[in-house]
């Protein structure tokens, strides 16, 4: 028993313990708890101003907290002499991309090569690995300012990952990008964290995305946690169900498959040609399709992002 | 910290580079300009013998040189890292705040000793070119003024670099930074007019100016520590 207890200290990276934060008389945070163990990708949800930047600002040591404790491998951020070891530890993507704009993709990336104290011919080659990746090697002796906001979110992702670090702090790693290079990010995302069971944390309004890599989630609502846990334990806390309907079917039809008399508004929500069915407490959602299911009705997955507005709908944001 | 410090110098370096035209420019039309302020008719009535006030003239415009162009460069040094972002971004890695600072604070260093040679030379250059004849002048007293305007220089560097760093931008630097830089100089103008320039007294503005410097990397290394420039 002791040992498993062990065990579970060494592989937690983050824990954060009753952390609360006040600007003037706002409390950005407040009274937030979590853990974050070796391997997880962590993602942080919230509405803008919930507090998901003031948590990672905080894990940064950018911030000091009013009150609480936050702890990165055991070490105080805000601690002068800890929070340079913590952060040594860290590969950091912010919101502001905090580039040299008059310098070219490499020297930008040597800056941050030269402080994290990485090998000359091991970064370098890493680093042309990544530039070649994300399709930014042709443009790398350019001056970055020349650069499209989408290139140099990318290259801040690089400079991010260069150190290989053991934890990644990313704050809306995905703003601006697209398609194809969400992908090449996450693909680059999902190999650290299997190789080198990096852990992520990150905060993202691109639920889309995030759904793709994260294992654990946070939802954060004025600052307070509203949920923080496994990404599946969040699908059992929301009992929807989901379904592509065709074009000539009326979506009361369908509902009343489940339900069996006629629905009121509150539980079903058209939107297009999708319908979303609400189930009330207490009853079990159904497994698998009714098995009256009118032909041409498809049932599709439940997404992170209709999850996120169910939760918003149940604390009465939507 | 000596090689966070290494990491910060080869940044400043390779900004320098990327604008060392302008860099060079600035220094070149400072030095210029101000060697041809010098007052060339004491210089057309001293042909022929030494003059020790003279010199003391070269000194001051060397020192005049240092200020006025360390006031221009280190406007807002940390102002435009704060607003882009890049000041973040560095404290949120591993560096020790007061590498950024004293990497800063040689890289402003650096061109004062450019600027001061400069202004040396030109003044010098100047002067043979207007006193069409010999002019015997007191090296000692330009080499003094050197050694001073890299002082002034040390402690306008540190001073408006600390102001930058607790204004954060440009235009709250414009209303301190002025005031910072220029009220211990005038106070010290003032100081060494009522004792008079003597060994003693140069000894006491030195010390004075060694403290103020000393004092903005306080300011610095605290403003550092303050979420205000962290965050």
């Amino acid at each position: 028993m002791a040992d498993s207890q062990d065990s579970s200290d060494r592989e937690q990276v983050i824990r954060v313990d009753g952390l609360s934060r006040r600007f003037k008389s706002l409390w950005a945070l407040r009274d937030v708890s979590f853990d974050v163990k070796r391997g997880e990708v962590f993602l942080l949800l919230g509405h803008n101003g919930a507090g998901k930047t003031t948590l990672l600002k905080i894990l940064l040591g950018l911030l000091r907290p009013t009150e609480g404790n936050i702890r990165v491998f055991g070490l105080k951020p805000w601690n002068y002499v800890e929070g340079l070891q913590a952060r040594a530890r860290m590969g950091v993507m912010l919101e502001a991309n905090g580039l040299y704009q008059k310098m070219t993709a490499w020297e930008n990336l040597e800056v941050f090569a030269r402080i994290y104290r990485l090998d000359p011919a091991a970064w370098r080659y890493r680093a042309e690995e990544l530039l070649f990746d994300m399709g930014l090697l042709d443009r790398s002796e350019d001056l970055v300012g020349t650069w499209s906001a989408g290139m140099k979110r990318k290259l801040c992702f690089l400079r991010a990952v260069l150190p290989e670090p053991d934890v990644l702090v990313l704050d809306e790693p995905t703003s601006g990008l697209d398609a194809v290079t969400k992908h090449t990010i996450r693909r680059a995302l999902t190999k650290m964290v299997a190789e080198r069971r990096t852990t992520v944390i990150a905060a993202s309004q691109d639920l889309a995305e995030a759904e793709h890599s994260a294992t654990h989630a946070a939802l954060l609502r004025l600052g307070r946690i509203v949920y923080a846990g496994p990404i599946e334990s969040l699908g059992k806390r929301v009992r929807i169900m989901k379904f592509w309907l065709p074009r000539e079917m009326d979506s009361s039809d369908i509902a009343r498959c489940f339900y069996g008399a006629e629905v009121s508004g509150e539980e079903v929500t058209w939107q297009g040609k999708s319908v979303t069915l609400r189930f009330p407490d207490g009853a079990p959602v159904p497994e698998g399709s009714a098995p009256e299911l009118p032909s041409g009705v498809t049932r599709v997955p439940v997404t992170l992002e209709d999850l996120y507005i169910e939760l918003a709908r149940d604390m009465g944001d939507i | 910290m000596r090689r966070d410090l290494a990491a910060m110098l080869w940044k400043e370096y390779r900004q320098f580079r990327k604008n060392a035209a302008n860099e060079i420019g600035t220094i070149v039309v400072i030095a210029f300009l101000v060697a041809f302020l010098m007052p060339f008719g004491i210089v057309r009535s001293a042909v022929g013998r030494a003059v020790e006030p003279f010199s003391g003239v070269l000194a001051a415009l060397v020192i005049f040189a240092a200020f006025l162009y360390m006031s221009l460069v280190s406007e807002g040094s940390f102002s435009d890292e704060i607003q882009e972002g890049t000041m973040r971004m560095l404290l949120a890695t591993g560096i020790r705040p007061p590498a950024v600072f004293v990497a800063k604070w040689l890289a402003l260093m650096a061109r004062a000793a450019a600027l001061v040679i400069t202004a040396a030379f030109f003044e010098v250059a100047a002067l043979a070119f207007q006193s069409a004849g010999p002019v015997t002048l007191d090296l000692k007293w330009l080499a003094w003024g050197m050694g001073f305007a890299m002082l002034v220089s040390s402690y306008t560097a540190a001073a408006n670099a600390a102001v930058s760093l607790v204004t954060r931008t440009a235009m709250q630097f414009r209303q301190y930074g002025t005031i910072v830089s220029l009220i211990p100089l005038v106070a010290l103008g003032g100081l060494a007019h009522l004792v008079g320039i003597g060994r003693g007294a140069i000894s006491i503005l030195s010390l004075l100016l060694f403290a103020l410097t000393v004092a903005s990397f306080f300011i610095a290394v605290a403003a550092f520590r303050s979420e205000k420039t962290r965050a």
